[in-house]
């Protein structure tokens, strides 16, 4: 009986590594191309934030003049690093959890190649003055529907490997990862063609709506879904324990879907578009908070009393931030939602931007970067070179995000709007009230953009092979000195 | 290790398939929400724009009536239409633009 466990123990981790292998590259890929484009994208975004309180920084380019530049940090974070992050974990967590190897990673590595030359040719189209000015759509018309073909290339591959999985369990972390397959399509699709294709047309004033949908729906249905499938994979195998509540997880699943696909058009409340949409829209970005409470306690008290797990272990720590971030996003979304805030933040600096760094970075990018710290020592069989980079990599992030969405963008988009509508004192006053906050804004992302230079660099290193050859996983411990005894 | 039956050649056929037509169902259904759903719907902007051309319309006819009308003022003045003092004035020469001077002057500049 006993020899019985141990072969088909045998049999389980050469599957493993079976589907590690298969996936190297590919994961490897998306992953390295993903943090090259968050280190530039840090880079162009210190340029623009920096731009917004000493407008005479590099003035004399029109290639970095400020529209251009904001949107080439906003979009290389979006498509470079946030999707490649969300492809590479998609990939590898469904054919690890549907127990099958991948038949296709040339093709899918060839077709992220395509991705990414697309994405360098939009961002250069951007700074040359070609791009849009949509939110979340900033490259100029052509990029999109290659992008779209591209996605069906990569993410169909991980449709297969669901339906043809081993065993018939199917595990939460994979209905995210589906739901998340299936709303992208949808969410870009009909967005990009309603606003590139059909509103300008005839109908801006909704276009503007949809834009603010569709910031929304690829925040909830798309980020949100990987974010969390990642976070329920990991909790439990780096703690060794199910997952807390099978039946939350599926509650806040339910919640997701119900209320993500609703928010957004709060973003324009006031305009002259059907009322009941803006309302909807604050109500289910308010609503969220049921979804995100449901995942984040979940998780939480999956790890609960496991704290040297937490502390020691890269993936969780990352993971156990990102649902914190999760938590921040859904509590100053609903925030933000409240017409009684719109009414300062609507068109303040930064309180938009604020809001969408803490939920891209706070929440999804700290749960992708436990992920990468679990998946990468896998496909690679090497352990990550330093723990030390690691730790800065955590902090820096930590201490950036929380300094640049929560206090820069957001505090400062209310005392930016707050003294905006006060009638009585000159406008000059709300801009001497802003400077404070763009230029911590700035100091911020300096700390992030270094943070993830050096990450990027960890990465390329793994990739190659030259991470360390043990058994023993890189921790993130703390030795205490040892006093010689008495 | 166990095999898979689930693994067919054909539900991974059908599966490729029935995502690519995914993707067109989105694409059809955006179609037809703009040109079906959508027929009904009264754009503001034009419904106003309607009345703002009629008054347009009006206005110019008026003022291009009005403009072709000769008259006499009363005042020891007659209205005429602007072409026939525009040619008249063109005729001699009075609408040609300015020339050099074919005459020295006096003048030093430094």
């Amino acid at each position: 009986m006993a020899s019985e466990i141990t072969s088909q123990q045998v049999e389980d981790k050469v599957l493993r590594a079976q589907i590690d292998r298969s996936l190297r590259h590919p994961v490897m890929f998306f992953f390295t191309s993903g943090a090259a484009w968050l280190a530039i994208s840090l880079i162009l975004g210190v340029i623009a934030s920096a731009k917004s309180h000493s407008p005479g920084f590099l003035g004399d380019c029109s290639l970095l003049s400020y529209g251009r530049v904001f949107q080439a940090h906003m979009a290389t974070f979006i498509y470079g690093w946030g999707a490649q992050a969300a492809f590479g974990a998609i990939i590898w967590l469904m054919a690890r959890l549907s127990r099958q190897e991948s038949k296709k990673a040339g093709v899918i590595l060839a077709i992220g190649h395509f991705w990414n030359f697309s994405i360098g040719l939009g961002t250069l189209g951007i700074l040359l003055g070609g791009g849009t000015g949509k939110a979340w759509m900033y490259f100029p018309t052509w990029v999109w529907p290659v992008l779209l073909v591209c996605y069906f290339g990569i993410g169909i591959w991980s449709v297969i490997a669901f339906r043809v999985r081993r065993g018939g369990h199917v595990y939460i972390s994979q209905w995210y990862l589906m739901a998340a397959l299936f709303w992208f399509p949808w969410v870009f699709l009909s967005g990009n063609i309603f606003i590139n294709t059909f509103a300008d047309a005839g109908n801006g004033v909704m276009a503007a709506g949809i834009n603010a949908w569709f910031r929304s729906a690829m925040l909830f249905l798309f980020f949100t879904p990987v974010a969390i499938a990642s976070a329920y994979y990991i909790a439990p195998k780096v703690t060794g324990r199910p997952v807390y509540s099978y039946k939350l997880a599926l509650l806040g699943f339910w919640a997701l879907a119900v209320i993500g696909p609703w928010a957004g058009m709060q973003k324009v409340m006031g305009a002259p578009i059907p009322a009941f949409l803006q309302f909807v829209g604050a109500g289910a970005a308010i609503l969220f908070i049921i979804p995100a409470l449901c995942v984040a306690l979940n998780i939480l008290k999956t790890t609960a009393g496991k704290s040297s797990a937490v502390a020691h272990s890269p993936s969780l720590r990352f993971t156990i931030a990102g649902m914190i971030g999760l938590l921040s996003t859904a509590v100053i979304g609903a925030l933000l939602a409240l017409p009684e805030s719109l009414r300062f933040t609507q068109f303040a600096f930064g309180g938009t931007y604020g809001y969408e760094i803490l939920a891209l970075y706070g929440f999804f990018s700290m749960t992708m970067f436990g992920a990468i710290y679990f998946i990468v020592p896998r496909v690679t069989n090497r352990e990550w070179i330093s723990g030390g980079l690691i730790r800065q990599h955590f902090w820096l992030s930590l201490y950036g995000v929380v300094f640049i969405g929560l206090f820069c963008c957001v505090l400062g988009a209310f005392m930016h709007g707050y003294a905006l509508e006060t009638l009585e004192v000159p406008a000059e006053s709300a801009q001497d009230r802003l400077f404070a906050y763009t230029v911590g804004v700035t100091t911020g992302w300096v700390f992030v953009a270094l943070a993830n230079v050096f990450f990027c660099i960890h990465l390329l290193l793994m990739w190659l092979r030259l991470g360390r050859r043990s058994s023993h996983p890189t921790l993130l411990e703390h030795h205490e000195p040892t006093l010689p005894a008495a | 290790m166990e095999p898979n039956l689930r693994d067919t050649p054909l539900r991974r056929f059908n599966t490729f398939f029935w995502g690519l037509a995914l993707f067109l169902v989105f694409a059809i259904a955006a179609v037809l929400v703009k040109n079906v759903v959508a027929t009904d719907v009264v754009d503001a902007e034009s419904e106003k724009g309607k009345a703002r051309t009629e008054r347009f319309n009006k206005i110019n006819a008026e003022q291009l009536a009005e403009r072709n009308t000769y008259k006499d003022n009363g005042n020891g003045t007659v209205q005429v239409k602007p072409e026939d003092v525009f040619g008249l004035g063109k005729q001699m020469g009075l609408l040609d633009g300015p020339k050099a001077s074919d005459k020295k002057h006096g003048k030093q500049f430094n």
